[in-house]
């Protein structure tokens, strides 16, 4: 990623608890501009082909979310040519390995673990951007 | 006088006649007796018509007599000219009653013989039809074969079917139970796919949250080790990863979709993954060239991640773990195995202990001086049986241990 270029991303996460402080994690870190969230797979869908909203830059999704799930979303992102070029980060509790694979097989860039601190959520900005420099 | 004389002449002819007669009789009786004739039919106007096999030979009709199938010749009418034992028990109607009558009586659906007539011509017709034998219904295949020329009739073999329906019936029912049986299991995989999703989400969440709130919470005024917060943390981490481990151990049991999985990919893979204790404790692994299998790839990464974890964990104290990854072919009986082993020379273990290390949550060592919940050995043990294997260990305290897994090859 050039430096100069400061990042939007869109993140789908029904958790307020967790929603406000990963919201937190993203603004403190100068790599990323805005912040937007949404709360489940289906808006998240939604807001992407609204036409009307600026496509981000990187999309953050959990998995276990009402109406639609990460996953359900996720396979209408990659299915799309508009947005399949969208690079994608799954965070979830769940360890269930089947997430994983099934993230991985769909195209996500990568799968974290949701943290047990709160400050572990700072490392998740850090994370997603040394997965882009790859 | 005159009178008397051709009384006397009318006599010595009709004399003369009967002897005719009786040679005639005679000679059907011997030819009878000496197995020259098939069938014997008497018509209306008294003339007997004689069906008898053609150089007749006694080898061939013995064979066709003692058959264990039933064998029939007759008529194109469908006349029986002859049947043989194997028929008659069949039927339970003796051989002299069967010759004489016509097939089409023994027929369920007697359109069914038309049809066997008029494709005689086609060679080897062969048919199932049912039997119908004073309400029996016997289950056959009925071939005809024209003798036309040498012979004016036609050749019948009746096969009995009835076993080989019942063996069909029973081979559906037991598909059938079959079928059952995997429909059950199926739901089971699905059921255990859903503990495994509550379990590693639902139970976990709030779990997660326990964990990061206490962090922020102070405990001012106490000492360290008497903290309740920190008890309480300490506490909702181990049950934390208790339910990681127990999603890993369901998971274990999971059917996944089974592909062909390249073992030295995930030895690379898991390598990778455990970079850290690896480079931590300049650990050295050696590995022979590895087989492919048929089996879950995420499985597998979990079996070998697990064994070479634990190589490492329970190495010695200022001696660099060496690990040794091997592999064989090995043959039991009929059957073979790619034999892969995973040595160490670690703690070892006194083989008392040996038989309980596959067990979920036992363990041989205090959890102050081993971390863990003794599940690892569980899962890898669970893998294995999944994919129709097996985990053995042997084991010298004080020099190390060696794992064997096998792995049957598909024929």
């Amino acid at each position: 990623m050039p430096e100069f270029k400061k990042l939007h991303i869109l993140i789908a996460e029904d958790d307020l608890d967790d929603a406000m402080i990963i919201e937190g994690s993203f603004e403190n870190n100068e790599s990323f501009e805005s912040v937007r969230l949404v709360g489940n797979g289906q808006e998240l869908v939604d807001y992407l082909n609204s036409g009307s909203n600026m496509l981000p830059d990187v999309i953050l999704t959990d998995i276990n979310m009402p109406i639609m799930s990460g996953i359900e979303a996720l396979e209408v992102i990659y299915n799309s040519d508009k947005l399949s070029t969208i690079p994608c980060f799954v965070y979830s509790t769940s360890v269930n390995p089947t997430y994983e694979t099934q993230s991985k097989n769909l195209g996500v860039k990568g799968y974290l673990v949701k943290p047990n601190s709160i400050e572990g959520f700072d490392q998740i900005p850090l994370d997603i951007l040394e997965f882009l420099e790859k | 006088m005159e009178d008397k004389d051709l009384h006397i002449s009318r006599l010595l002819s009709e004399i003369e006649d009967l002897k005719n007669q009786l040679f005639d009789a005679n000679s059907i009786i011997d030819a009878i007796r000496h197995g020259e004739v098939d069938a014997l039919v008497l018509h209306n106007d008294g003339g007997p018509q004689i069906y008898s096999m053609e150089s007749a030979d006694y080898t061939y009709r013995i064979l066709i007599e003692k058959l264990g199938e039933g064998a029939l010749s007759i008529a194109h009418n469908g006349l029986i000219l002859y049947c043989n034992d194997y028929f008659g028990k069949l039927t339970n109607i003796s051989c002299e009653r069967i010759t004489g009558s016509y097939i089409v009586d023994y027929f369920d659906d007697p359109a069914v013989f038309d049809t066997l007539i008029n494709n005689l011509e086609t060679p080897a017709v062969k048919q199932e039809i049912t039997l119908n034998i004073n309400g029996k219904k016997i289950p056959v295949t009925i071939s005809l074969t024209d003798l036309h020329p040498n012979v004016d009739a036609i050749g019948v073999v009746v096969i009995d079917l009835t076993e080989k329906k019942r063996n069909e019936q029973s081979l559906l029912k037991y598909q059938q139970q079959l079928e059952e049986k995997i429909a059950e299991l199926n739901i089971t995989n699905v059921n255990l796919g859903q503990f495994i999703h509550v379990i590693s989400h639902d139970l976990k969440e709030p779990l997660r949250k326990i964990l990061m709130y206490t962090e922020r919470l102070t405990d001012a005024g106490q000492q360290a080790e008497m903290s309740p917060v920190r008890v309480i943390r300490a506490s909702a981490m181990r049950l934390n990863s208790l339910v990681d481990d127990l999603v890993k151990y369901a998971f274990s049991s999971v059917k996944e979709d089974a592909a062909t999985v390249d073992l030295n990919k995930v030895l690379i893979e898991v390598a990778d993954d455990l970079e850290l204790i690896i480079s931590e404790k300049n650990t050295i692994i050696e590995y022979d060239s590895l087989p492919e299998i048929i089996g879950s790839k995420v499985q597998m990464r979990q079996l070998f991640s697990n064994l070479i974890s634990n190589a490492i964990k329970y190495s010695k104290e200022g001696i660099a773990p060496s690990i040794k990854i091997g592999y064989a072919i090995a043959t039991e009986g009929e059957n073979f195995y790619y034999k892969i082993t995973v040595q160490d020379n670690g703690i070892g273990m006194n083989t008392a202990h040996l038989s309980k290390i596959f067990t979920i949550f036992q363990r041989l060592h205090m959890r102050n001086e081993y971390s863990g919940n003794g599940i690892g050995l569980a899962i890898c043990k669970k893998i294995m049986e999944n994919h129709s294997g097996r985990i053995e260990v042997e084991s010298t305290l004080h020099e190390g241990s060696l794992f064997s897994l096998y792995f049957p090859i598909p024929l």
